[in-house]
């Protein structure tokens, strides 16, 4: 009897171990996964990016701009920790920040306030009709609003998803504003875990 | 004994109502009270350090349209580019019994300070300045990250960990509130 439940539990941990057992991913998963469309920009540092230079990374991405003092450093610093938390797998992992304000974005500004979250973190920006693409292929709503009795001039509203891309290039997650940061690691150690193939 | 035990319940009503007073650190307001502010760090723009590319690019703009009247050399680039920002977030408590509200905050530390608020539809986040914040009677409102916020437009400094930025806030009642909320991490 002992013999019968003790093989039983040999199969159940090779089982869940094997990683048959499957994981259930807390974002949103995008089914089926299809190739997440190029961001043909520049980062902050004058480098051309091309997501097709970050095979065998999971990239995530995030939409925001600087002038945003409240929402994006949200964002950002819970990818940040998220950063922190997955430890050496971090170095599996780029973090993107592609601008919804080209015009206030420039380098330097970028440089310095994705810096003071994590040096590795890049900050995109380009010409405004390649942005307005990629705000299209990745359905994020931008839109400009004027504050005339503001001392910002305007603001942008914009959507507050975070992204993830496989290591194959495939757009795999996505995560609403304010996903616990346990979740996104969790979600990002499962991508890790298992590579696609193809 | 009724009548000490009369006395004893109003001496400690006193009591209470003093050690409240005085409890609050860093406010001095009858309506409405202030815990837990804070202020996220934030750095100035480059200007002054060593610039980039970019930094170069622009000051060769500025030579070709010299701006009359800009004074210090600092401010370069567009007309709202290059403005560092940050945020201060508090708790908003009203032990009155009447309304109140936060209609103006003012600060050092930045050339412009409003009261905005975040609103979040299907996910797409609006920042909105706002007239005023209300606090209802016998009630709090919590300003926080996503939510309301005194929002700090053109440092005029920079904000560092474990820093004190000073922020005085008036009520629609005609009351000031100093408030001293220490930098925090972003």
């Amino acid at each position: 009897m002992k013999h019968w439940f003790l093989s039983l539990l040999a199969i159940v941990a090779a089982f869940a171990l094997s990683g048959c057992g499957t994981y259930e991913f807390r974002g949103t998963m995008l089914q089926p996964p299809n190739p997440a469309p190029e961001l043909p920009l520049t980062d902050q540092f004058g480098n051309d990016f091309r997501l097709s230079n970050y095979r065998g990374k999971v990239v995530l991405v995030f939409f925001g701009f600087t002038h945003c003092p409240d929402i994006c450093p949200t964002a950002l610093s819970d990818l940040k920790r998220v950063m922190e938390k997955l430890g050496k797998d971090a170095e599996k992992v780029q973090v993107v920040f592609v601008s919804v304000d080209p015009e206030r974005d420039t380098p330097e500004l970028m440089q310095r306030y994705l810096a003071s979250f994590n040096p590795t973190f890049l900050g995109l920006n380009g010409d405004r009709a390649v942005l307005e693409n990629a705000y299209k292929d990745y359905g994020v709503t931008v839109i400009r609003r004027d504050l005339p009795n503001s001392g910002l001039g305007y603001t942008i509203d914009h959507s507050g998803y975070i992204y993830a891309i496989d290591q194959v290039g495939n757009w795999r997650l996505l995560w609403a504003h304010g996903t616990p940061v346990d979740d996104i690691v969790s979600d990002v150690q499962a991508l890790l875990r298992n590579p696609p193939r193809s | 004994m009724r009548r000490l035990l009369g006395l004893l319940a109003v001496a400690m009503m006193v009591v209470g109502l003093a050690g409240c007073g005085a409890s609050q650190s860093g406010t001095q307001a009858s309506g409405i009270t202030v815990r837990d502010p804070w202020v996220r760090a934030a750095m100035m723009n480059m200007a002054g350090d060593q610039s980039g590319a970019m930094g170069n690019m622009q000051q060769g703009n500025m030579q070709s349209t010299p701006m009359a009247g800009m004074g210090g050399g600092h401010s370069h680039g567009n007309e709202y580019g290059n403005t560092a920002m940050s945020a201060a977030y508090m708790v908003l408590e009203n032990k009155g019994s009447t309304a109140d509200a936060i209609v103006k905050a003012e600060s050092d530390v930045a050339k412009t300070v409003e009261l905005h608020n975040v609103i979040m539809e299907n996910n797409v986040m609006q920042m909105r300045p706002v007239e005023a914040i209300e606090v209802p009677a016998n009630g709090q409102v919590e300003l926080k990250p996503g939510g309301f916020h005194v929002m700090l437009i053109g440092l005029t400094r920079d904000l560092k960990e474990g820093e004190e930025v000073m922020i005085k806030l008036t009520t629609r009642s005609g009351k000031t509130i100093e408030v001293k909320a220490p930098v925090r991490k972003p």
